[in-house]
C-alpha cells in the first residue's frame, strides 16, 4: 500500500502545524488519495498508473501548502490555554478563579491541611480578638452599642489642670438629665460594698442607681417582682432589686421573697424584685444588688456625703437621640456645664463624652490599650508563624509543578499572569479558611469566658454581648488577605525563576538544585524558629513572673497575719472616744483563740501613699509614709535592724491636713533604704526630717526594706510615723487592724469580723489572711497569662509542624542524592547527619535573630509593664534564665522535628530513588 | 492538460464560485471531501474538477467561517472519515449566494450573449 500520508507530510513540513492538526489535515488528505488510488485500480488501471493519478492529485503542492497556510494561521494565533494579552480581565480572572479550584480539588490532601492550618491561625487570632473587643473596644451592653453614651467629668479650681473625669455631682446630673436633648436615659449610679445579712454578713458589691438605670441597660422585664421606679427614687422608698445568682446564692432561691426585707449594711430594705443576669452588672466583679439613689443617706453608704449635690460621686450614662451624634452631645453638655460652673464660682466643670468602652475611658484607656497591643502582637506573630507554615505546603506543590509552569511560560504566558494565577491560588484557601474563621469567631470568645472564670461567685452568663461586629470581621478579613498574601507570595516568586530550557528537558543538576532552594528553606525555617522564639519569651516570662509572685517574699508575714480593713461608713454626730475604741478592741483580738498581737496602720499594707521630706541641706524627695502603731513592727515580723521601734509614748505627728501646724519633732522610723539615700555613710538616728507644712521628723529607728507594692522589687524609701490612736475622725474613719496567729486563718478572719462587729456595728469590716488577698490579685492577673500561654502554645506547635514539613520536604526533594550515598555505602549516622546538618544551621541562627529581636523589645515590654496595666508587678523580662529556657525547648523541639524525616531518609531504598525522576 | 491560460482562467472562474458549489453540494446531506470533489466532476460531465490542493483548504476556510461543520464519523469496518455539513448560518450564505450568482449571471447574458427581447 503506498504511503499517503509520507507524501503529504513532505508538503506540509514547512507550515509548522500543531501537530494534532497537522495529524488532522493528514488522515484527511490521505483517505482521498486512497480513494482516489482505489478508484484508479477499479476503473483498471494498473497500480503504477492508479499511484500516478492519485499522486497527481497533489502535484500543485505549493498552492496546497499556501493555501493551507493562509487557512491555518488563523488557528495558530488563537491563544493557548493561558497566552497571550486578553482584553477582559474578569474574564482572565474568572478563568484563574476556576483553574484554582479544580487544582484545589485535585490535591484535595494538600488543600485540607492548608485551609485547617489556615483556618486555625486566623480564626483563633480573630476569635480572641473579638473577646478583647467585646470587653474593651465598645460599651459593655448587650445591644445598640452605637447610641451607648458615658459622660465623665472633672472638677477643678485650676481650669489648666483639669485633672482626670471621673465622677459626677448630683446637681450636675439632674441639671444634664433635665435639660439635655441629645441624649435620653440619661442614668446615674455609684457602686459600694456593703455587708448583707445580720448575722454574720457578707460582703457583696451594690449600686445606688437611677430608676431608669435598667432601661438603659436593656432590661425591660425582671425575673420576679417589679424594677425600680421614679417614685422609688423621689420617695427614698427603702426597696431593693436583687440579681439573680444574689438570690440564689445568698436568699435560698426564695420564690416569696418579694416583699420580704433583707438587712444591707445593718438597715432593712423590702425586696421588691429579681434581676436576671444583665449588662447593669457594669464589671466583671458584678453589682448584685440596686437601690434607688437616694437612699445613700438611709444606707450609710460612701462616705456619707455631706453635701450630695456638690460632691462628685456618680457614673453617668445615656443613649442618644436618634438624630444626634457623640459630637453633638458633648458639645451640648459642655454648655450645660459651663453653665453649672456658674453656680459654683471659683470652680470649673469640665465634661467628657465616649463611647462607654474601656479603651476610651479616661481612667483604665492607657492601660486597656496597652493589654490589647500586647495580646494583638502575640496574635500577629502566631498568624505570620502559620503563613510560614502554609507557605512551605504551597511551594512543596509549586515545586512539584515545576514543569507545568515551564510549559506554561513557553506558550507565552506572561509572568506576571503566572503569579496572578498562583496568587489567585492562594486566596482562594485563604477565603475557605476564612470561612470557616467565622465558625471560631463565633465560638472563641465565648471558649475564652469559660476557660478563665475562675471563682464560683462569678455569674453563671455573662452578661454582656460576645458577638462580633464590624470591627472583629475588619480584622478576620485583615488576616485573610494577610495571609493569603505572604503565604502564596513566596511559591510565586520562586516560580518566576524557573529556567525553562532545564525545566523542559526533564531533570535539574542536583548540585544547583540543591543550593538555589536550600537557601530559601533555610529562610523559612529560621523565620519560624525566630518567631517562635520571641513569643516562648514572651509566655516563659509570664510563667516565672507568676511563679515568682506567689511564692515571693515581701519582707514580711503574710500566711500569719490577718489584716482587717476598717471602715466608718457613716459619719455619727456623737464624738466616739477612739482611744478606748482601740485599747477595747486590742484586748478583745488578743483574746481570740491563736491571736498573738495587735497592731493597727492608717493605709492599706499594698498602697502607700508619697508625702515630701526634706532633710537638712538636701533636696526635698518624696518618700512613702504610713502611720503604724507600735507593736505594728513585730505584728508583721519586720526587724528593726538599728535604733528603736515607735513606742507607746511616742507622740503622734502633727496632720497633714492642714490643721495647726506643729512644731515639734515626732518620732519616726526610717526604712533602711531611705536612710541609704539621705545620709550615705553616716548614723541616721537622730537625724531630722522636715515637710513643706512645716511638721518634723526625727530618726530613732531603722528599719529593713520590704516591697510591699511591687512585688519583686524592694519598696521605694519608707517613713513609719506613729498612729494616733486617740484622734477624731471628723471625715470618717478608716484604719487597717493586723492580728499575727497561729492556727485556722480563716476561723479566725471571721472571729475578728465578728468582734468588731459587735463593738461597733456602725463599722464595715472585711479580713483575711494578707496571703490570700495577695494570692486573689495574682490570680486575676494571671487570668490574661494564661491566655497569652495558650496562643503561644498554640504557635510553637504550629511552628514545629512547619519545621517537620520543611525538613521532610528537602529530604523528598534530595532522595536521589541520598540514594546515591547509601548505595556508596553510606551508614545511619552519615544519613543523619547529612539531613541534620542541612537543617541544623537554620535553627541556629533563627534562634540567634529571636535573641536578637527578643532582648531588643523586651526592653521597652518590661518598661511598660512596670507602670502599666498590671500595677504593682515586675516582670522579670530579663531574666537569662527563662531565655535559656525558651531556647531549649525550642532547640529540642526543632531537633524532634527533624528527626523523623531524618529516620525515613535512612530507609531509603536506593534502586527505587535512582529510579524516580 | 489545458493550457497555462485556461487554467488561470479556470482558476478564477472557480474562485468566484468554489463557495456556492460546495455549500450547495452539502445542503442535502452531509458528505466528506472524496465524496464532494466526485459529485463535482460528475455533474459538471468533467468540465470542472477539484483536486485535493485546491479542495481541502476551501472546505477549511468555509469550516472556519462556520458555514460548514466537520465531524469524524466511524463507520463500522472502515476508518474514519470526515463528513462536512451545512449549518444554519451556512444555508443563510449558500440562498443569498445562489441569488446573487443567478443575477451575475443573467447580467452577464445580457451584456455578451443572446438577447432576449
Amino acid at each position: 500500500m503506498p504511503d499517503w500520508k509520507q507524501e503529504i507530510r513532505h508538503r506540509l513540513a514547512n507550515l509548522n502545524l500543531e501537530p494534532a492538526r497537522e495529524d488532522e489535515i493528514v488522515e484527511e488528505l490521505s483517505q482521498h488519495l486512497e480513494d482516489r488510488y482505489k478508484e484508479s485500480l477499479a476503473r483498471g488501471a494498473s497500480p503504477e498508473d492508479a499511484h500516478r493519478a492519485a499522486l497527481a492529485e497533489l502535484s500543485d503542492g505549493e498552492m496546497l501548502a499556501h493555501d493551507l497556510r493562509r487557512v491555518e494561521r488563523q488557528v495558530i494565533h488563537e491563544p493557548v490555554v493561558l497566552g497571550a494579552r486578553r482584553i477582559n480581565m474578569i474574564a482572565d480572572l474568572w478563568q484563574d478563579f476556576r483553574y484554582a479550584a479544580r487544582g484545589l480539588r485535585k490535591h484535595a490532601l494538600l488543600s485540607t491541611v492548608v485551609i485547617a492550618t489556615l483556618a486555625l491561625g486566623i480564626g483563633v487570632s480573630a476569635g480572641v480578638f473579638g473577646f478583647f473587643n467585646a470587653i474593651m473596644l465598645r460599651a459593655l451592653v448587650n445591644k445598640d452599642f452605637d447610641s451607648f453614651v458615658r459622660v465623665y467629668s472633672a472638677y477643678t479650681t485650676n481650669p489648666t489642670r483639669p485633672g482626670r473625669p471621673r465622677d459626677t455631682t448630683l446637681e450636675d446630673y439632674l441639671a444634664y438629665r433635665d435639660q439635655v436633648k441629645s441624649l435620653g436615659d440619661l442614668a446615674a449610679w455609684a457602686q459600694f460594698d456593703a455587708p448583707l445579712g445580720q448575722d454574720d454578713p457578707v460582703e457583696v458589691r451594690v449600686a445606688l442607681v437611677t430608676s431608669n438605670f435598667f432601661t438603659l441597660y436593656n432590661l425591660e422585664q425582671p425575673l420576679m417582682g417589679r424594677l425600680l421606679q421614679p417614685a422609688d427614687c423621689s420617695a427614698a422608698n427603702p426597696v431593693v432589686v436583687v440579681s439573680e445568682s444574689l438570690w440564689r446564692k445568698r436568699l435560698a432561691s426564695d420564690p416569696q421573697i418579694i416583699g420580704k426585707a433583707v438587712h444591707f449594711n445593718g438597715q432593712p430594705v423590702t425586696v421588691v424584685g429579681v434581676a436576671p443576669t444583665f449588662a447593669g452588672m457594669l464589671d466583671v466583679n458584678g453589682a448584685s444588688a440596686w437601690f434607688p439613689y437616694t437612699l445613700e443617706t438611709y444606707l450609710k453608704m460612701g462616705d456619707n456625703l455631706p453635701r450630695p449635690a456638690e460632691t462628685p460621686w456618680l457614673f453617668v450614662a445615656g443613649r442618644l437621640n436618634p438624630g444626634f451624634s457623640r459630637q453633638d452631645a458633648a458639645a451640648e453638655l459642655k454648655l450645660l456645664a459651663s453653665q453649672q460652673s456658674r453656680l459654683r464660682p471659683g470652680r470649673t466643670t469640665m465634661v467628657t463624652v465616649t463611647d462607654g468602652s474601656m479603651i476610651q475611658d479616661p481612667y483604665w484607656g492607657d492601660k486597656t490599650l496597652l493589654g490589647l497591643s500586647l495580646v494583638l502582637g502575640a496574635l500577629t506573630i502566631l498568624v505570620l508563624i502559620v503563613c510560614v507554615n502554609v507557605t512551605t505546603l504551597l511551594l512543596a506543590r509549586a515545586a512539584a509543578r515545576r514543569k507545568e509552569i515551564a510549559v506554561r511560560l513557553a506558550l507565552g504566558a506572561s509572568r506576571v499572569r503566572l503569579v496572578r494565577m498562583l496568587l489567585v491560588e492562594t486566596y482562594l484557601l485563604a477565603s475557605m479558611a476564612s470561612l470557616l474563621g467565622v465558625y471560631f469567631v463565633y465560638h472563641v470568645p465565648g471558649a475564652l469566658i469559660r476557660w478563665l472564670r475562675p471563682q464560683p461567685e462569678w455569674q453563671e452568663t455573662f452578661p454582656w454581648s460576645l458577638v462580633p461586629d464590624w470591627r472583629v470581621f475588619g480584622y478576620l478579613t485583615l488576616l485573610t488577605v494577610l495571609a493569603g498574601t505572604t503565604a502564596g507570595l513566596t511559591p510565586a516568586l520562586q516560580s518566576m525563576k524557573v529556567n525553562l530550557s532545564e525545566m523542559l528537558n526533564g531533570g535539574r543538576s542536583m548540585l544547583g538544585g540543591a543550593a538555589r532552594g536550600s537557601r530559601l528553606y533555610s529562610l523559612l525555617i529560621g523565620a519560624q524558629v525566630a518567631l517562635s522564639f520571641f513569643l516562648l519569651v514572651f509566655a516563659c516570662v509570664s510563667i516565672r513572673a507568676y511563679q515568682k509572685a506567689s511564692t515571693i517574699d515581701p519582707g514580711f508575714e503574710t500566711r500569719q497575719v490577718v489584716w482587717a480593713d476598717l471602715i466608718m461608713r457613716s459619719r455619727s454626730d456623737e464624738q466616739r472616744n477612739w482611744g478606748a475604741f482601740h485599747r477595747t478592741l486590742t484586748e478583745r483580738l488578743v483574746a481570740l483563740p491563736g491571736a498573738q498581737s495587735v497592731a493597727y496602720s492608717d493605709r492599706h499594707p499594698f498602697r502607700a501613699p508619697e508625702i515630701t521630706v526634706q532633710a537638712p541641706s538636701l533636696a526635698p524627695r518624696q518618700v512613702n509614709s504610713v502611720s503604724v502603731s507600735p507593736n505594728y513592727f513585730t505584728t508583721l515580723g519586720i526587724p528593726i535592724v538599728s535604733g528603736r521601734a515607735i513606742r507607746d509614748d511616742d507622740p503622734p505627728c502633727g496632720q497633714t491636713s492642714g490643721n495647726v501646724s506643729r512644731n515639734y519633732g515626732c518620732s519616726v522610723v526610717v526604712s533602711q533604704r531611705l536612710a541609704r539615700e539621705f545620709w550615705p555613710g553616716s548614723n541616721p538616728l537622730g537625724q531630722t526630717l522636715r515637710t513643706p507644712q512645716g511638721n518634723s521628723f526625727e530618726v530613732v529607728g531603722v528599719a529593713r526594706d520590704i516591697s510591699r507594692t511591687r512585688l519583686g522589687r524592694l519598696d521605694d524609701p519608707m517613713i513609719y510615723r506613729p498612729m494616733n490612736l486617740n484622734g477624731a475622725y471628723p471625715k470618717g474613719y478608716e484604719a487597717y487592724a493586723f492580728v499575727r496567729f497561729s492556727g485556722d486563718g480563716v476561723l479566725l478572719s471571721r472571729a475578728v469580723c465578728t468582734t468588731i462587729r459587735e463593738m461597733a456595728p456602725d463599722l464595715s469590716v472585711s479580713a483575711e489572711t494578707i496571703q490570700s488577698f495577695r494570692d486573689s490579685e495574682i490570680a486575676g492577673l494571671w487570668r490574661i497569662g494564661r491566655i497569652i500561654v495558650f496562643i503561644v502554645a498554640l504557635a510553637v506547635t504550629l511552628a514545629v509542624i512547619g519545621i517537620y514539613g520543611v525538613v521532610a520536604f528537602a529530604v523528598a526533594r534530595r532522595n536521589k542524592e541520598l540514594g546515591i550515598r547509601i548505595a556508596l555505602g553510606a551508614g545511619k549516622i552519615d544519613i543523619y547527619r547529612a539531613v541534620l546538618s542541612f537543617s541544623v544551621r537554620p535553627v541556629a541562627v533563627g534562634l540567634l535573630i529571636g535573641l536578637v529581636t527578643t532582648l531588643g523589645t523586651t526592653s521597652t515590654i518590661a518598661q511598660t509593664f512596670r507602670d502599666g496595666m498590671f500595677g504593682e508587678f515586675t516582670m522579670y523580662v530579663q531574666d537569662p534564665i527563662t531565655y535559656t529556657i525558651a531556647a531549649i525547648l525550642l532547640a529540642a523541639a526543632a531537633f524532634a522535628a527533624m528527626l523523623v524525616p531524618a529516620r525515613r531518609a535512612t530507609r531509603v531504598d536506593p534502586m527505587s530513588a535512582l529510579r524516580e525522576e | 492538460m489545458t493550457n497555462i491560460n485556461t487554467r488561470i482562467f479556470d482558476r478564477e472562474l472557480k474562485k468566484g464560485s468554489a463557495e456556492l458549489l460546495i455549500l450547495s453540494l452539502v445542503e442535502v446531506r452531509p458528505r466528506h471531501g472524496y465524496e464532494i470533489s466526485k459529485l463535482i466532476e460528475a455533474r459538471s460531465g468533467g468540465a470542472l474538477s477539484f483536486h485535493v490542493a485546491s479542495l481541502y483548504p476551501l472546505l477549511y476556510r468555509l469550516e472556519k467561517r462556520g458555514w460548514i461543520k466537520g465531524q469524524w464519523v466511524e463507520k463500522a469496518g472502515q476508518r474514519r472519515r470526515r463528513y462536512y455539513k451545512l449549518t444554519p448560518e451556512g444555508r443563510k450564505v449558500l440562498a443569498a449566494q445562489r441569488s446573487a450568482w443567478e443575477s451575475f449571471v443573467a447580467a452577464i447574458s445580457r451584456i455578451t450573449g443572446t438577447e432576449h427581447a
